[in-house]
């Protein structure tokens, strides 16, 4: 290469639309074609397959001087526009008197192009009304791009309002669809970009410029798809009626969208031509002049066209004129031979049937012809590279003299002296340097199946690499090459190697180097020669891109595999289709490991590393943390660390290991591990399990002594990981001292517990108590009841947790549990010295795992509202028994002093029902009383003591038996009977005044007269003797 | 305190009770104590008509008896004391006046019998013999009536009274009063048991004084 000519020369030579460069540059870098398909129709078999140079002998000669419409197909990029050009040149140099040769380019692509050119000929400057089509061509003014696409898509609506055929959509469907073509919005939608009015647009504008290949001006069924919301939208925007029911139609209907797109399809033709401003009448007109002039002359017409796609819209018109022989009542016009490129998207989709028997014959090139041939590969590489290097003034002298092979110019090598070279047919050879053959090869293999085309070869190879040199050699290779996983190191360790000796900055591009360049290896071989490989790859070949020199692992063999600093001449073989050169050997678990340590190599080197279930690096990765936390959670034996199962089960997402920059949320894990050496092989052991290993064995080139790496890296993290699990925030896990102390709390709320002190529980209750427990609202007070069914819901939770805590997991476990009885009785001492108590600003931490940060959190709750559930039964309490006090003296009562009460009740509502005074005699609730006589004397006790206790513990054990419920029968009775009472004395003053009422006086003096009577008599009868 | 509110609820309903029904009952309790005041009335005749009997016949109730009339009285007297006199207790008094009134009568009739049996024999006797045979059947009748009590007025135990004075009157004028041989002598011509042997010479002669031989008859006895 010779750099500074190349910086200059290297946008004039690469381009990728060949008619673009210059003639001069377009010889120098042709490559024969050599697989060319000749075929007598489309679908046909090839009947042959010819070189470029075969080809042109044969028919574009044309030898035997007949009619001919020939068709160049082939994908875009394969090099038809290329091949076209080459016999338009070769045309050319092949002087023929009586042959006017006309080379159409795609720029010129149009009708009026294509007239201007034909009578710019000077052999039919003297054709009749000459002027006239020149006036015509001349008068298309130039419409702006937007006025043209308006033209267009108004002109559309125009053709549907006038068309009469109802064969494919009925009138009224023609009329809605005008309607909805009408709409802002919908117009809005088809005159974007890339869409059909966009794409109609650019085969009829001729100040286009850009790839337009392969772009098809039709119209397709997914212009019509419509959405609901677009219809709600139209509702919302008060469209025409005509128009949303149209769109309405269209909703989820994909036949009718293709039927609306298959009926505008018919429109596009006429509509470009109005819009082209020329009727295709007048091009036939034109031609059949030019050729009558031609013949005239004696002369025949060979048409070059690049492309026809251009021709959209008068491709009729032009079939006609290419395909009208010059027999019969034609005989006054020239011969035409037509040779014509065309895509082949466009021949399937819109080349008219019927033309296609007017074809003569079909040359196709095959997107597999390029690229079988790793020969013709390089010498297609070289040659540009070798054009590149060489001034503009060479290669014009050498065209000027003819151009020929043997007198081909190549330029001195001032960079890759030493390098691989291409040897041509004539024996001359090109320097492939920055490239090697190996290198092409692999870079062409790694180009995806559809663009493996010289255009690509040129586009993302090598005018990339070339720049990518140009910028520097130590940046060299510094560009993007997409897919080099798929060429991984062989063996995975000598990249370990090169991490080791080569510099940070430089790894990248050394580890692409030898990969692609080279044989993925470090490998230092020798040829007979003496000269030195590393890789494969020349060692002077690392100097020449100031790579660092490392040196190579010796290796008893020979050199296996070794960059031939020439390649073989090319010699002259059979042409026949081969198929295209196999994948690249690595299995997709190498490629995959490939890509995987690639990603962890960037991590460390500062990038990020993500976690993803999608893009594949990403899983990759994933799956190697995922294996990575698998492994921690099944090596360590909790059990025997001191960790409960549940504890362990409690971290749910088990992900014990996060990485520095990572991106998903760093705070889940339990240790961050740095981005360093230690980490990267370990996380590459990791991925080599799951990508080499397929996750399932350690059996692969290097498993074990991964293995080994893992074991070593695994003791070190243990204790830290075992740490995390342990504590949080420097405080050891408590969440089961919670759950001791819930269950506690609660048996006491519940009334479970019977004692009266803290003390008194024993660790038994924890299991044999019922975990539901339903209070009678008058038992206690609202706030004691109500924390009493919050307690209720998490009872269960509760008692699994201690449970499960405490059991010891022996094998696989099992319904069985086995308490750790000395464990649990520890902690439950504990808890019951600490009376049930722990810390506010302890419990303030949040434990990282969520399940036992939940049970802290019960327990919490419970904790906060002791004090005041305690306070709110006090309260209660001393209401109760002020009432009571008001009532009776029940201090110092005995159940006797009770059971005596209620006897004298029950006199009372005997003397008021015999009195027949109206009170309720509840003798169910004097039952009541009276059989838990004995309870009331104990309750009314322990209530008038509990009301002096302070503590809330105290408070609750005191009326954890409900005291204030039987306290509550006693008083109700009573207050039923004071208000008995009541009511009986307000009765009976009543009647007592009424009874008086009706005794009519008082009783004192009714028997006055009968007293002294007596009285009388009885002074005479003590007077009587006897 | 509610156990004193309860018991002197218990008391006061009893009260009610007493009093609704004493209430309920006020025409019944007129009649009662009209039965009552009835009551007391008769009581008061019959310690009147003792009162009567002793005075103008010299009765002597006995001991039982006297009790009885004071028991009698103490009862009605309490009958008073709840303010109305129960139809209950009166009932009772009115059996136990009956009883007193009976146990009066029987006294009675024992006295009577006593004082006038005699009497009666001997002036029915000598009724003939009188010089005024109607005074004589005056007091005999006199006598007689003062059999039945008549509790409404004290006119039967007078004219008892008066009868058995007369009666004694008339013995004095016959000269019986003293004489008791021929009481004696008239006794058994009463009773149908003189005999011939009981004329004795103080009976033959106050026979011949006063002229009597005439009113005897002289019979075969058995």
């Amino acid at each position: 290469m010779d750099s500074k000519i190349a910086k200059r020369r290297i946008g004039d030579v690469i381009r990728v639309d060949t008619i673009t460069s210059s003639q001069t540059d377009f010889m120098a870098t042709h490559v024969e074609l050599k697989n060319i398909q000749l075929a007598r129709t489309y679908e046909g078999k090839a009947e042959c397959v010819l070189t470029e140079e075969e080809a042109f002998h044969r028919y574009v000669l044309n030898p035997d001087n007949v009619h001919q419409l020939i068709l160049v197909t082939g994908l875009s990029g394969t090099g038809k526009s290329h091949l076209i050009r080459w016999f338009s040149t070769r045309l050319q140099r092949e002087y023929q008197e009586n042959e006017v040769v006309l080379f159409i380019r795609r720029s010129d692509n149009s009708l009026k192009g294509t007239i201007k050119q034909l009578l710019a000929l000077e052999e039919v400057a003297q054709i009749p009304d000459k002027e006239v089509y020149e006036r015509l061509v001349r008068a298309t003014t130039v419409i702006d791009n937007k006025k043209l696409k308006d033209m267009i898509y108004q002109n559309f609506i125009v053709e549907i309002m006038n068309d009469e055929n109802d064969e494919i959509l009925t009138h009224h469907k023609k009329k809605r669809l005008v309607a909805l073509l009408r709409n802002d919005s919908f117009q809005e939608r088809l005159l974007e970009d890339d869409k059909a009015i966009d794409r109609i647009y650019q085969k009829v504008a001729q100040s286009r410029t850009g790839d337009t290949r392969d772009v098809v001006a039709l119209f397709k069924a997914e212009d019509f798809y419509i959405d609901a919301e677009f219809c709600e939208n139209m509702i919302r925007d008060e469209a025409d009626r005509n128009a949303r029911v149209m769109a309405q139609s269209l909703v989820g209907d994909e036949e009718y969208a293709e039927q609306i797109a298959k009926y505008m399809n018919t429109l596009v033709n006429n509509v470009i031509q109005t819009c082209a401003g020329l009727e295709p009448g007048d091009f036939e007109q034109v031609f059949l002049e030019i050729r009558k002039e031609l013949k005239r002359q004696g002369k025949s017409l060979t048409l070059l066209i690049e492309d026809i796609t251009a021709f959209t819209g008068v491709n009729v018109a032009l079939l006609n004129v290419l395909s009208l022989e010059n027999t019969g009542m034609y005989g006054d016009i020239c011969r035409l031979s037509s040779i014509v490129g065309t895509t082949t998207a466009y021949f399937e989709d819109v080349f008219p049937a019927n033309y296609r028997e007017r074809v003569s014959c079909y040359m196709r090139i095959s997107e597999e012809a390029f690229g079988a041939d790793k020969d013709s590969l390089c010498e297609f590489v070289g040659k540009y590279l070798n054009a590149m290097s060489l001034q503009t003034s060479v290669l014009e002298n050498w065209l000027d003299k003819g151009g020929y092979q043997d007198d081909y110019p190549v330029h001195m090598d001032v960079e890759g002296q030493d390098w691989d070279r291409m040897t041509l047919k004539n024996g001359k050879q090109v320097n492939l340097f920055p490239f090697t053959r190996t290198a092409i090869i692999k870079l062409f293999s790694l180009l995806p199946e559809r663009q493996q085309t010289p255009r690509y070869l040129l586009r993302d190879i090598v005018e990339r690499g070339v720049r990518n040199y140009l910028a520097g050699p130590e940046l060299f290779p510094g560009f993007t090459i997409e897919r080099s996983e798929n060429y991984p190191w062989n063996p995975v360790e000598h990249r370990g190697r090169l991490l080791q000796f080569a510099k940070d900055s430089e790894f990248d591009r050394m580890d692409i180097f030898i990969r692609i360049w080279g044989n993925g290896n470090l490998f230092s071989d020798m040829d007979p020669s003496g000269k030195r490989y590393l890789g494969g790859i020349p060692e002077h070949a690392f100097d020449d891109f100031r790579m660092t020199k490392i040196s190579g692992i010796e290796r008893r063999d020979s050199l296996p595999e070794t960059i031939k600093s020439e390649t073989k001449p090319l010699e002259p073989k059979q042409i026949s289709i081969e198929p295209r050169p196999p994948k690249p050997e690595a299995s997709p678990a190498q490629i995959a490991f490939q890509l995987g340590i690639q990603t962890i190599y960037r991590w460390v080197q500062g990038g990020t590393l993500n976690f993803d279930s999608t893009k594949r690096d990403a899983k990759m990765m994933q799956q190697s943390r995922d294996e990575m936390n698998r492994y921690i959670y099944n090596a360590i034996n909790w059990q025997i660390e001191g960790i409960s199962i549940d504890n362990i089960s409690k971290y749910t997402s088990k992900e014990f290991i996060g990485f520095e920059r990572q991106n998903k949320k760093m705070d889940k894990s339990l240790i961050l591990l740095e981005a360093n050496s230690e980490t990267q092989s370990v996380l590459e052991a990791f991925l080599a399990f799951v990508t080499l290993g397929e996750g399932k064995t350690w059996d692969f080139e290097g498993g074990p002594w991964r293995q080994y790496q893992i074991q070593l890296w695994f003791e070190k993290v243990k204790p830290r990981i075992i740490e995390k699990v342990r504590t949080f925030n420097g405080y050891i896990v408590d969440y089961q001292e919670c759950a001791i102390a819930a269950e506690m709390l609660r048996e006491i709320l519940a009334g479970q517990y019977k004692g009266s002190t803290v003390e008194g529980m024993t660790e038994k209750l924890l299991w044999e108590t019922q975990a539901q427990t339903v209070l009678d609202t008058s038992s206690h007070c609202k706030e004691w009841i109500s924390l009493m069914n919050s307690v209720n819901d998490t009872a269960q939770t509760i008692k699994n947790t201690i449970l499960d805590y405490y059991n010891i997991v022996q094998g696989t476990g099992g319904r069985n549990k086995y308490i750790d009885r000395a464990h649990l009785n520890g902690d439950f001492k504990k808890m019951q010295k600490q009376r049930l108590c722990i810390r506010e600003e302890i419990l303030s931490e949040k434990d990282p795992f969520k399940l036992r940060q939940d049970i802290r959190n019960i327990f919490r709750d419970i904790q906060g509202k002791l004090q005041k559930v305690s306070e709110a039964e006090v309260e209660r309490a001393k209401s109760k028994v002020e009432k009571l006090a008001e009532l009776v003296d029940y201090k110092s009562w005995s159940d006797s002093d009770i059971l005596d009460l209620v006897e004298e009740i029950k006199e009372f509502y005997d003397g008021a029902n015999s009195a027949k005074i109206n009170i309720k005699y509840e003798i169910g609730m004097m039952k009541e009383v009276k059989k838990d006589a004995g309870s009331i004397a104990h309750a009314l006790k322990n209530v008038d003591n509990g009301i002096l206790l302070k503590d809330p513990l105290d408070v609750l054990m005191a009326f954890s038996q409900a005291p204030l419920a039987k306290i509550d029968k006693l008083l109700l009775l009573l207050e039923k009977v004071h208000k008995d009472i009541k009511f009986v004395q307000g009765d009976i003053e009543k009647r007592r005044e009424k009874a008086i009422q009706n005794l009519g006086g008082t009783r004192d003096d009714r028997y006055d007269a009968q007293k002294a009577i007596i009285l009388k008599n009885m002074e005479t009868v003590e007077g009587w003797e006897v | 305190m509610l156990l004193e509110d309860l018991r002197k609820a218990i008391e006061d309903m009893e009260e009610i009770q007493s009093l609704e029904q004493d209430s309920q009952d006020s025409q019944r309790q007129d009649r009662v104590d009209n039965l009552y005041g009835q009551e007391v009335n008769d009581n008061n005749k019959l310690v009147c008509n003792i009162e009567n009997t002793r005075k103008f016949v010299k009765f002597i109730p006995s001991l039982a008896l006297k009790e009885r009339l004071r028991k009698l009285l103490k009862d009605s007297k309490d009958c008073m004391d709840t303010g109305l006199v129960p139809e209950s207790r009166l009932k009772a008094l009115q059996i136990t006046t009956k009883k007193v009134r009976e146990d009066f009568e029987r006294e009675w009739n024992i006295f009577y019998k006593d004082v006038s049996e005699k009497r009666l024999h001997k002036i029915s006797a000598i009724k003939e013999i009188t010089s005024d045979k109607n005074k004589t059947g005056y007091a005999i009748n006199k006598i007689r009536n003062g059999l039945i009590i008549n509790y409404e007025n004290d006119n039967r135990i007078r004219q008892l009274a008066e009868g058995l004075s007369e009666a004694d009157d008339i013995l004095k004028e016959l000269g019986l009063d003293k004489e008791n041989e021929i009481m004696t002598f008239l006794d058994k011509v009463s009773e149908g048991q003189a005999t011939i042997l009981d004329i004795t010479d103080s009976v033959e002669k106050w026979i011949g004084e006063n002229n009597l031989g005439g009113k005897f008859l002289i019979r075969f006895g058995s």
